[in-house]
């Protein structure tokens, strides 16, 4: 599979919020990161426990690729992610990109670039507004 | 990084390494022939897009000023036709953010990717994703719920506020998400907003408000009508400074003292009760904000019903903003032109709060705290400057705040000694050479003479581009004069110099 089709079935995969299909993209000692998670994630149980408190928080994800380029080693794309987190009351639209690299046909590395600030709790989030929607779900 | 190029004929590829060579060199000029006239360029740090070459190469010097020691590396570059795409790291140190208490740099480090597309020979788009998170490396302050919130902290929340001071037992909004030398071109060539709402006032009124005043501060009132605003002083029995406000006269018998971090209020209230004035003194519900910065006139000018061409330097006036009653006024912290706005209750604080910045918007207006690094250049300081420091009027280079002839009032037999023998200490500037860590406390500095004098207010200047410092000193000191500064970091040599700065 081309490093694009695998960047495609993980968009189709986390689209679908499956899990499973998710995470039958990566090899077993995989790095994922996303700036939503806070940190790196290396292997398969930290992935999966990412993609879970993704999915958990989350009443939607959608991220939609608008074009990718790939060399022997990586493939880049850009995109945006609109999410609706269940405390929010409307979906958040983030412009995103992401590089992927590749191994024996599994994503060895995923790193998603976006700007979190929407969604930061302890930095400048919303976390202080008595009025937000934090308070109201 | 090195390349070469021919100006104005890039590939995408050429595009992006001829970019990333540039500012990690800081060379602003090699920006100008790389992009298109109708080129748009999209980062995370802008809510919207930014259209035009002149508009980004703006952009791109601000963020070079607040940046030093880049290093750009690119890790992965696939070029296909007219676009490039790169993953890579940015290395560079905070400038403006000062470093951490031990002087090691507030770094800045992260990934992105660069997506870059050319058409003749020029960039037509230039987009770049990555978290903003590492901008800003300190993590929000820790609330408690004994510290007052201004009424304005919804807004200041949506913002993005970070990080918080307590001034007069108030949470002061101070750093948003924007960078230090972003709000500082903000407010020297744009207009400002800031949340203010503890700036207390301590009004006096009654048949013997200004009476009441003339007694309480340093300046003499005798020829203060409506409409007059003075920056004046309040002093102990010993003639120690207790804080430094703005006198507001906004109408007949009534006068508030907007009054930086001191309990002024319990002060004036103690002396009233056992003075002979006819005067209430109290705090009253009245929130200001300040919209500084050149374009503040113009983005009041609808908002206000008075006439605000005509309102003069360190007046105010009883009118209404955006519907609301509120006093404004000709005053503010930023050196420069500015306005601050008094909402007489703050019942429809957040109405005002949007109703600014619905109109800012087309004159660029950015949410920001007090610009201390603006206030250091032109030598405006507040009673933080003063405090803990036994200061007077002459040593903080306030005398002429004082009017020992207009009759009794408090610290007058104290600095009328101190005005005959002529103050020990004096407020000066210092140039610095080199970095200096975080200030926390005063720092002492060192001479020929021992121990003449201490640090208290360090700061970046953008308009000098080196560190300065206003500190409190042996009065025998003179412009020219070398010293050291002597801080957690080790030390840094400084030369003694006028004020203000700029």
């Amino acid at each position: 599979m081309s490093l694009q089709a695998q960047l495609e079935s993980y968009c189709t995969a986390f689209n679908d919020r499956n899990l499973d299909a998710v995470l039958s993209l990566f090899t077993e000692q995989a790095l994922f990161e996303m700036p939503l998670l806070g940190q790196r994630l290396i292997g398969k149980g930290e992935i999966a426990a990412g993609f879970r408190r993704i999915f958990e928080v989350s009443q939607s994800a959608t991220i939609t690729l608008s074009a990718t380029r790939e060399s022997n080693q990586v493939a880049i794309a850009e995109g945006k992610m609109v999410a609706k987190l269940h405390r929010d009351k409307t979906p958040v639209e983030l412009p995103l990109a992401m590089t992927l690299e590749g191994r024996g046909g599994e994503i060895a590395r995923l790193s998603t670039y976006l700007d979190a600030r929407p969604y930061r709790l302890w930095a400048d989030g919303p976390i202080f507004a008595a009025t937000n929607s934090a308070a109201n779900q | 990084m090195s390349t070469t190029y021919t100006a104005g004929t890039y590939t995408a590829g050429g595009a992006l390494r001829a970019y990333c060579d540039a500012f990690e060199r800081r060379a602003e000029a090699d920006f100008a022939d790389l992009f298109a006239e109708d080129a748009i360029f999209d980062l995370p740090l802008h809510d919207g897009r930014i259209i035009g070459r002149q508009g980004i190469l703006k952009e791109i010097q601000v963020a070079l000023n607040g940046l030093k020691n880049i290093r750009v590396i690119l890790d992965h570059v696939i070029e296909s036709g007219s676009q490039a795409f790169a993953e890579g790291m940015l290395h560079a140190e905070h400038i403006g953010i000062p470093p951490h208490v031990d002087g090691t740099p507030m770094r800045l480090d992260f990934k992105f990717v660069a997506i870059v597309e050319v058409k003749n020979g020029k960039v037509t788009r230039w987009s770049e994703y990555f978290d903003t998170k590492p901008l800003k490396p300190r993590e929000r302050t820790h609330l408690y719920p004994i510290s007052r919130r201004s009424p304005y902290w919804d807004g200041a929340v949506a913002a993005g506020v970070s990080e918080f001071m307590v001034y007069n037992h108030t949470y002061f909004p101070l750093i948003y998400h924007h960078s230090p030398s972003e709000e500082y071109t903000a407010l020297t060539e744009r207009v400002t907003l800031w949340d203010v709402g503890c700036e207390r006032q301590t009004e006096l009124r009654g048949p013997d408000a200004v009476k009441f005043a003339q007694y309480l501060t340093t300046r003499d009132l005798s020829k203060l009508k409506a409409g007059d605003c003075k920056y004046t002083l309040v002093c102990d029995p010993d003639g120690r400074i207790i804080c430094d406000p703005v006198l507001l006269h906004p109408m007949k018998d009534v006068i508030w003292l907007s009054h930086g971090d001191a309990d002024l209020t319990l002060w004036a209230r103690g002396i009233a009760l056992h003075g002979d004035f006819d005067v209430a003194v109290c705090e009253p519900d009245v929130a200001p904000l300040q919209i500084q910065g050149p374009k503040a006139l113009e983005m009041l000018r609808d908002l206000v019903q008075a006439p605000l061409d005509e309102l003069g330097f360190y007046k105010c006036t009883l009118t209404k903003v955006a519907g609301i009653d509120a006093v404004v006024s000709r005053t503010g912290w930023s050196g420069g032109l500015g306005y601050e706005v008094f909402p007489l209750s703050s019942s429809r604080a957040m109405e005002l709060w949007n109703s600014l910045i619905a109109a800012g918007e087309p004159h660029g207006l950015m949410v920001t705290g007090p610009n201390v690094f603006r206030a250091v250049e032109k030598n405006v300081t507040d009673t933080a400057y003063h405090s803990n420091s036994d200061m007077n009027p002459y040593e903080a280079g306030h005398g002429r705040l004082v009017d020992l002839e207009k009759g009794d009032f408090i610290g007058r037999q104290a600095l009328q000694q101190v005005a005959r023998e002529g103050a020990k200490r004096k407020t000066v500037g210092l140039l610095i050479d080199g970095e200096l860590p975080l200030l926390e406390w005063y720092w002492p500095i060192t001479d020929r003479r021992g121990n003449p004098g201490e640090v208290r207010w360090a700061v970046h200047s953008f308009e000098l581009k080196q560190n300065i410092a206003i500190a409190i000193a042996d009065a025998s000191l003179e412009v020219g004069d070398k010293v050291t500064i002597r801080h957690q970091a080790g030390s840094s040599e400084a030369t003694v110099t006028s004020l203000p700065f700029v």
